[in-house]
């Protein structure tokens, strides 16, 4: 009776996934579709298991794309990275449908000089709304913007967002000697007035406790123990001013790039 | 009316201590390579109490930590990349200066299972950047 019920089981099981495995392609176009990326990750590498070299290629390069649409980009970078090594010389567009991706996980990921350099061997596609993302990521950076041509309003609000970006060197001196300064140039003024009353209270505990001191009435241990803790905010403060600067700056060019995207859109390698 | 000259000296060398203090530790800080890592035989007890922290106490306070990485995860991992002062003083930012009212509009938020948080770690190639610009 048990083994009865055993056989029904793997023939019921066999009839549902039969189709789900003839459709295989379709299959993960739909997971993919439905946000299911993890989903579509089983079935892609079930595929990338058993296929041959031609296609171990192609797999690859969709693996990368649903980690890069579920936000993994660390991933999708390796994964890319192996696929285009896996591409013969011949199949140069695919090479840069993978390399054009890439570029995508490499700006999120910060590594504007890869990107760059990347961009620089892609050769079957237009890579002008690539080159104005990465102008816009590396805004400080005047040279990369002056290899591509801007239509006029662009330039406008390039400008204008350049305008706005604040200087981190510049915030991290100026807390250096007013504490809270520097994040309150880069618009962080809580931030700011919360190191300006920590320093500015270590500072007056460790005056009065040099003050104690010399009237002998507290031993050397107090004044150097407050000087001490005061310094290390005081550098907590100065390293937080020229954070606060990086922040503003990189918030400042993703709310940019969400308005303003140059036509950049991801390569669907699924299909 | 006048300050004795031992105090006025002593509140100079209190300004040149914080002054002096900063760039001495910048100056001291490893290099900036991301494959660095610096070696932390002296954060050996502070690291073993964050680890208990993180053990027994963080678990019931996690909650409360309005940041992507939580504040002791980041306290382990700044000591590790950047040594005891430098990883100590950011800590210090982030819990005492960062961890205000204006999260929301600072920085970008994320969803982490039922609760939303807020990025606000900087990757080494984007401090990299910075610093070579």
């Amino acid at each position: 009776m048990r083994m009865h019920f055993q056989i029904v089981s793997l023939i019921i099981i066999t009839v549902i996934s039969l189709p789900l495995s003839l459709c295989g392609e379709n299959l993960v176009k739909l997971l993919v579709e439905e946000a299911e990326y993890e989903l579509a990750r089983i079935e892609l590498y079930k595929t990338y298991k058993n296929a041959s070299e031609a296609q171990k290629q192609k797999t690859l390069g969709k693996i990368a794309y649903t980690y890069q649409l579920g936000g993994n980009h660390r991933t999708a970078k390796e994964r890319y990275l192996k696929a285009v090594q896996f591409v013969g010389v011949n199949n140069q567009e695919y090479a840069d449908s993978i390399k054009w991706n890439l570029c995508y996980s490499l700006l999120k990921l910060d590594e504007f000089g890869e990107a760059y350099g990347l961009i620089q061997s892609i050769h079957t596609l237009d890579t002008t709304p690539l080159v104005k993302q990465l102008g816009v990521y590396t805004a400080e950076y005047r040279k990369i913007q002056g290899s591509v041509k801007y239509s006029a309003e662009e330039q406008y609000l390039l400008k204008k967002l350049r305008a706005d970006l604040r200087n981190p060197t510049l915030s991290k001196i100026l807390s250096l000697f007013i504490p809270g300064a520097g994040q309150m140039y880069s618009s962080h003024p809580i931030d700011g007035l919360q190191a300006l009353l920590v320093v500015g209270a270590g500072s007056m505990f460790s005056l009065v406790a040099i003050n104690s001191y010399h009237a002998g009435d507290l031993h050397l241990v107090v004044p150097v123990a407050t000087i001490s803790i005061t310094a290390l905010f005081h550098y907590a403060n100065v390293l937080s001013g020229h954070r606060a600067a990086i922040y503003r700056n990189m918030k400042l060019k993703r709310d940019f790039l969400s308005k303003h995207d140059f036509g950049f859109q991801l390569l669907n390698m699924i299909e | 009316m006048f300050q004795r000259p031992d105090v006025i000296a002593s509140r100079i060398y209190f300004l040149l201590a914080i002054i002096i203090f900063s760039p001495v530790n910048v100056l001291s800080q490893p290099s900036r390579d991301s494959t660095t890592t610096v070696s932390v035989g002296q954060a050996d007890l502070v690291e073993k109490a964050d680890h208990f922290y993180q053990e027994r106490i963080g678990e019931k306070t996690i909650h409360r930590c309005p940041f992507n990485v939580s504040c002791s995860q980041f306290f382990k991992s700044s000591l590790k990349k950047y040594g005891m002062i430098k990883g100590l003083a950011l800590f210090l930012d982030r819990y005492f200066y960062r961890e205000n009212i204006s999260i929301p509009s600072n920085y970008a938020k994320l969803n982490k299972g039922n609760r939303v948080v807020y990025e606000d770690a900087l990757s080494d190639s984007l401090l990299n950047y910075y610093n070579s610009n």
